[in-house]
């Protein structure tokens, strides 16, 4: 009876010849030239009997054997696999499925055994009864195919190691994938030969493949090189290669997960550091070896009122707001010691105002270890205006406070003037009475005033007392300031027919003061100096530094006068407000007690040398960092 | 004739001791003698035998507290009454004061009237 036969094979004229035999022996013959053509077919044909040649493109007859066997509707086929490496490669054709196995050799020689198994389709005979591989006999080995098939072998077993995921897609089907591509899909390789590649995916991602399988002959594209797509609980780029000479299209798929987790933990470690430097409350500002921004954080930016872009490539100086004269220094201390603090300094703002900072600059280097590459120099600074403020506010209540203890001695102060006005103007108005009490009128009223024009001077070194501020720091030379004070009180010593001489040290007079202020105790000093020699004398005015037992730096200005000197009990009282032994009228005795205000706030000491008849020394210590 | 009294002003103010001095002896009723430092008010105190002593407490070198003590620990002189005459005015002075020797302290300024009527009584009534 006649059967209908499906014949596959890559081989043209093998399939005129079984097709021409077949149908001369009265069966059906349909043909198919790779395996993927004969899915196709096998979709509406169902044959009794299917020959497939092993190695053909697009589907290999074990794959095309395999998926038969898968098929409900040809569980009856019977399949004859006919090969031309059955002699070079070892083949268990039942092991695919298949039926019965047919060496190719001579056509002649084949026919026989084609015969041979149709005969036997018909009688149902199940694979473990059948035969060995038939005409084996007659077919002699082939090096060339041996080393074909090794080759191939080689080939495939290539691409089934690969980490690479690859599909090969004829006409938007699969016909061929390695297990790499399989596990990504998470599907066995059979589940995908023949099937349409877009429904692999979800739906979200098959608009993207679809164009991507769109790739022209000859071009390669991408799908997923930025931003991966997902694939299942995989992130995956893809590649689609069209190659001119097939016309199938070769997708790889690359899992890039691994990848990607890093590169996210970097970002996110990234993002984090630059997080820590956004809420910096300090201002942090880096530097290239050449001093010039190389980055600011917000802080920066907050505080002085610029843009990042308008502080990059700026030297570093146009943030100070006084040039430095010891800049270099600074810097160049930095890289040798690696660390520099600057505790009064202060940047000056877009707006041109003066911001108080305290200044930190380390290096910088590769390697963590000194001397090696300077990669650049960090630049910290804490903001000192509200430690300012806060200063300005205890020193207001200090300045209360002291008020209290100095009211005893103002109340005391004034009062004794205003007792001699009251008693005086008693005086006066009995005086007035009789002649000679009027007489004595203009002595008595003489000294009224004098008591009236004291009390006012002390309400004036009252109120100097209370515009006393906080001290305002900037880098300044102590000799300088010297200089300028002697200028001040000059006449003082010309009229009381005093000299002064200079001795200066060849040191660096240069540290942070008040300079109105430091001015102030200067001429305080000296003009108390001029007043002691009142017949005339010689002021010696020293400078030198040193160095503390704690190893800070200090420098030393002593005054020393040829006056009759102080007595020792007087000593402890001489800082005492209001305390003084010159006649009344002219001091309010507050200067000694406000300088040494003075230099308490400067961290300094002020300490006075004296013995009766052998003149003062003044002794004048300031912190030189 | 009553016999007039004899004031000693210890003062460093000379001005105030002056005008106080003319006065109290413008009244007709007082010899008063002045002195400037404490020391210098010791001296005349025991030398002068003085009916009252006005004493300034705040004063270069002795203050008006040593002279208390020096003239109160004489036995020359300590029954002299002495009226503390000063502008320091605080709680801790008057009962310094009023603990060495349960004496006067008044205020400057003080009106006339009333330093001579503390005069008058502490040196009829004694202390």
């Amino acid at each position: 009876m006649g059967k209908t036969i499906l014949v596959v094979d890559d081989n043209p004229i093998l399939l005129t010849q079984m097709t021409r035999m077949l149908e001369a022996e009265g069966h059906k013959v349909a043909t198919a030239k790779d395996g993927f053509s004969a899915l196709n077919m096998l979709a509406s044909l169902t044959p009794d009997v299917v020959f497939v040649d092993l190695i053909m493109p697009n589907i290999g007859g074990d794959n095309l054997c395999r998926l038969v066997r898968k098929m409900p509707h040809l569980k009856d086929c019977f399949l004859v696999v006919v090969s031309a490496a059955v002699v070079e490669q070892e083949f268990d054709y039942r092991g695919i499925g298949a039926d019965a196995c047919i060496a190719k050799g001579p056509f002649d020689l084949m026919k026989g055994h084609i015969r041979e198994v149709i005969r036997e389709s018909d009688l149902g005979q199940t694979p473990q009864s059948g035969r060995d591989i038939r005409g084996i006999e007659t077919v002699a080995v082939r090096r060339i195919t041996q080393e074909l098939l090794s080759k191939s072998h080689h080939l495939e077993t290539v691409l089934e190691t690969i980490p690479e995921g690859v599909v090969e897609v004829l006409e938007g089907k699969v016909v061929y994938v390695n297990s790499t591509a399989a596990r990504l899909f998470q599907m066995e390789p059979d589940g995908f030969l023949g099937k349409k590649f877009t429904v692999l995916f979800p739906r979200r991602l098959q608009r993207e493949i679809i164009s991507l399988l769109e790739t022209p002959p000859g071009e390669v594209s991408r799908l997923g090189e930025g931003e991966p797509l997902s694939l299942f609980d995989r992130e995956v780029t893809f590649q689609c290669l069209s190659m001119e000479e097939v016309n199938t299209k070769l997708v790889i798929i690359t899992d890039v997960t691994k990848y990607k987790t890093v590169e996210r933990a970097l970002k996110e470690a990234m993002e984090y550091n630059e997080n820590i430097l956004h809420t910096m409350a300090d201002s942090l500002v880096v530097l290239k070896p050449d001093l010039s921004i190389s980055y600011v954080n917000r802080a920066t930016c907050d505080m002085l009122g610029f843009s990042p872009h308008e502080l990059f490539g700026k030297q570093i100086d146009q943030l100070f707001f006084e040039a430095l004269s010891f800049e270099e220094e600074l810097f160049e201390s930095v890289i040798r010691n690696g660390v520099v603090t600057e505790p009064s300094m202060a940047y000056r703002s877009k707006a041109g105002k003066r911001i108080p900072v305290s200044f930190l600059a380390s290096a910088m280097y590769n390697d963590q270890a000194p001397k090696r590459n300077l990669l650049g120099i960090i630049c910290i600074a804490h903001d000192l205006r509200k430690v300012e403020q806060l200063q300005q506010q205890l020193f207001q209540a200090e300045k209360i406070a002291s008020f209290g203890v100095l009211a005893a001695g103002v109340a005391h102060e004034i009062k004794n003037p205003l007792a001699i006005i009251l008693q005086g103007l008693e005086t006066l108005s009995s005086g007035l009475k009789s002649d000679s009490g009027r007489a004595m009128a203009p002595d008595i009223i003489a000294r009224i005033q004098k008591a009236a024009l004291r009390a006012n001077k002390i309400v004036e070194g009252l109120l100097d007392f209370s515009r006393q501020s906080p001290p305002e720091f900037v880098a300044a030379d102590l000799l300088e300031v010297l200089r300028e004070s002697l200028t001040l009180v000059e006449h003082h010593f010309k009229s009381s027919r005093v000299t002064v001489e200079e001795r200066p040290a060849d040191v660096s007079h240069r540290l942070p003061m008040d300079v109105n202020q430091i001015k102030q105790v200067f001429i305080n000093i000296m003009v108390n100096a001029a007043e002691a020699m009142t017949s005339g004398g010689k002021l010696t005015i020293e400078t030198g530094d040193g160095r503390h037992p704690d190893g800070k730096r200090f420098v030393q200005v002593v005054f020393a006068d040829t006056g009759p000197g102080i007595a020792p009990e007087m000593l402890n009282k001489i800082f005492e407000p209001f305390f003084t032994t010159k006649t009344k009228s002219l001091n309010t005795g507050l200067g000694l007690s406000v300088s040494q205000g003075i230099i308490e706030r400067h961290r300094g000491d002020l300490r006075f040398e004296s013995e009766s008849g052998n003149g003062t020394r003044v002794i004048l210590t300031l912190p030189a960092e | 004739m009553i016999r007039k009294k004899k004031i000693l002003i210890i003062d460093d103010e000379e001005d105030f001791s002056h005008f106080l001095k003319m006065n109290l002896e413008n009244t007709g009723r007082f010899k008063v003698f002045t002195a400037v430092d404490g020391q210098a008010g010791v001296k005349i105190t025991q030398r002068k035998k003085p009916d009252v002593v006005l004493l300034d407490i705040m004063m270069p070198g002795m203050d008006g507290f040593e002279v208390l003590e020096k003239i109160k620990g004489n036995v020359k002189t300590y029954e002299i009454p002495v009226i503390m005459l000063t502008a320091l005015d605080n709680k801790e002075c008057r009962s310094e004061a009023r603990g060495s020797f349960a004496g006067e302290y008044l205020v400057k300024p003080v009106p006339l009237d009333r330093l001579i009527s503390t005069i008058d009584r502490v040196s009829i009534y004694g202390q």
